[in-house]
């Protein structure tokens, strides 16, 4: 590679040479530049590799002897090891322990480039900072026009697959994260640029017929299997526990809804009890809250199997403005504290009862409630509320 | 890297409106399942709700085995001022007092007449709705400075709100006028409409009465 460029420089200069007007030797210059910046980086590079691998092999020479091992059965899984013993660390990052390996692993790639025969560089992304993750822009680019062109052509045409014309299915899988796409391109390059990628990835993705481009599409997502973490949103499943005097096993958990938070503790062997509060269920004389209470129960079919005690208070007079006020008895609406006390109950009924996980979660009762009062807005009645409209 | 997402998206020059108003995630979660019977079927491998989070449950959505769909928009629809444990009582003491008369008919009638009366009150009122379903609605399109109205056809659940919106509208107005209590009224158009007969369907063929005049302006449609 070295030597083609030198010979592709050599002819260049040797052809500009017999002219001998200033235009020429101007142009010569600047194209030579580039190309002559390019060759003493890389005549820079190669002798540093160079010296690099010969201090890795004399090192790797001076630890056998140290150890007292033959050369041809040190490799890297023995350097490793022998590093390990030498240089003992209590240091809890991996990446700040000292480390022998050879320099092609450690030390920065050297990007290569093409020049042709005027000796300009091949592509215009050279002149960019990043070339690579600019040219997966400009894939991208290309092949969002060319589904929107197969689309066009073959909307309700016969002569091509009906699953072609569907979106990209990319169920079970998650895009590369940022150090993942870096290492897989070679390059740097920030955050703002990766979340331009992964906008134009879900814009491709989102196209009806994107479905012709899914293997393009699947190089850079991974399964989700492999990553994922809890599948409960809010507090989790919690333990099981088994009370010394009644031999009788219970869970207990705290969770909360808009401004209610309850303490749930659910026993098993029960009757179908509740006591929330001192309250029993017929005390809730609201059909829709019995409702609410009940649901974990008929999700996981064991209505009367378990009894239910829970306490309530409000997270408002729990806050450090609190004692300014007068305390409010009970805030977030009348379903907030039936809600809260769900919750709490689903995650016990799921800790007593695993095989009702999956359709307790399927089903919400397991999600805590995200959803909050919104914060009235300056210059209108309320959150998004507006005075009517007068002309004048 | 979905929070690193919405922060980035959150820049002056993209637009995330729909996505920030919204405490529930759309690229994170999903509807959940409300019927019984699929909650029982194992999901596929490659179901997104494997891996995403799904809603919590609605107040209004527990499986009880009363759960009906009809049932509860029309709760919804005659609810007034937020005040749907109201609408509910009325609701639901409409359908047993159709459920009674329904009984004391039964029980009044022959063994022939017996098959042909219906005693589930629920079925009573979807067949009443149904009935009151209109074909046509009629929108407003100004041309030239004149407001024309027009005849549209409608879809199957804007039908279904509008002939509960009927209804109700019917219901409300006989009962300010200080006849009976609106439940009465309510079970008393139910069962006149399950029979296509009644004031909801009245005023539906009124509609259709109009819309029928109104044929001329069908080429106003937009």
């Amino acid at each position: 590679m070295l030597r083609i460029v030198l010979a592709r420089s050599s002819r260049a200069m040797s052809s500009a040479s017999p002219a001998s007007a200033s235009d020429s030797d101007t142009s010569v210059r600047k194209i030579g530049k580039a190309l002559e910046t390019y060759l003493k980086h890389s005549q820079q590079h190669v002798a540093m590799m160079e010296k690099h691998r010969a201090e890795f092999e004399t090192g790797r020479r001076h630890l056998a002897k140290m150890m007292s091992l033959d050369i041809h059965e040190l490799d890297q899984e023995a350097i490793d090891r022998a590093i390990l013993y030498l240089f003992p660390s209590g240091l809890t990052d991996p990446n700040a322990r000292p480390v022998m390996r050879p320099p092609d692993e450690i030390l920065p790639k050297f990007q290569r480039f093409t020049f042709d025969e005027e000796g300009k560089p091949e592509g215009s992304r050279f002149f960019t900072l990043s070339p690579k993750i600019y040219g997966l822009l400009s894939d991208i680019g290309v092949k969002t026009h060319s589904v929107m062109k197969f689309y066009d052509e073959h909307v309700g045409s016969r002569s091509v697959n009906r699953s072609d014309l569907e979106p990209a299915n990319l169920s079970g899988s998650q895009w590369v994260t940022a150090d993942k796409l870096k290492k897989k391109l070679s390059e740097k390059f920030s955050k703002e640029l990766y979340g331009q990628v992964i906008i134009a990835f879900e814009h491709l993705a989102s196209l009806p017929g994107s479905a012709i481009e899914q293997k393009f599409l699947m190089e850079f997502r991974e399964p989700m299997t492999a990553s994922t973490g809890s599948k409960l949103f809010g507090p989790a499943i919690p333990e099981v526990h088994v009370c010394a005097v009644t031999n009788r096993r219970y869970a207990e958990v705290t969770t909360r809804c808009k401004d209610t938070r309850a303490t749930v503790k659910v026993t098993d062997a029960g009757k179908g009890k509740f006591d929330i509060d001192g309250l029993q269920l017929h005390d809730f004389r609201h059909l829709q809250a019995r409702e609410i209470l009940l649901a974990p129960m008929i999700v996981s079919q064991s209505l009367g199997r378990f009894d239910v005690t829970a306490t309530t208070s409000c997270i408002s007079n729990t806050l450090p403005e609190a004692p300014n006020k007068a305390p409010l008895m009970r805030s977030g609406g009348m379903s907030a504290l039936p809600r809260a006390v769900r919750h709490g109950t689903a995650l016990c009924v799921a800790a007593l009862q695993p095989e009702a996980i999956e359709p307790l979660r399927l089903s919400g009762l397991l999600t805590l409630d995200p959803r909050k009062n919104e914060r009235s807005k300056v210059n209108q009645p309320g959150a998004r509320a507006k005075w009517i409209w007068k002309r004048r | 890297m979905t929070t690193k997402l919405a922060r980035f998206a959150q820049k002056r020059w993209i637009s995330s409106t729909t996505s920030t108003s919204n405490m529930y995630d759309p690229r994170v979660f999903r509807d959940p399942v409300t019927n019984v019977q699929e909650l029982r079927k194992p999901l596929d491998s490659d179901d997104e709700r494997n891996f995403l989070f799904l809603k919590a449950m609605k107040s209004d959505a527990t499986p009880v085995f009363y759960r009906d769909h009809v049932i509860d928009k029309l709760i919804r629809v005659c609810t007034k001022d937020g005040e749907k444990e109201t609408s509910r009582k009325n609701v639901l003491s409409a359908l047993e007092i159709i459920k009674r008369r329904q009984y004391k008919a039964w029980a009044k009638a022959s063994e022939e007449e017996k098959k042909s009366i219906e005693l589930d009150p629920f079925l009573v009122a979807k067949k009443g709705i149904k009935n009151c379903h209109p074909l046509m609605k009629l929108q407003g399109v100004t041309r030239g400075g004149t407001t024309y109205q027009v005849p549209f056809p409608i879809e199957e659940p804007e039908a279904e709100f509008r002939a509960m919106k009927m209804m109700r509208d019917i219901c409300r107005v006989r009962s300010k006028h200080g006849e009976t209590h609106f439940k009465d009224i309510l079970a008393t158009e139910l069962l006149a409409a399950s029979q296509n007969e009644g004031s909801t369907i009245q005023a539906k063929q009124e509609l259709h009465k109009t819309c029928e005049a109104n044929r001329a302006y069908a080429h106003y449609r937009a």
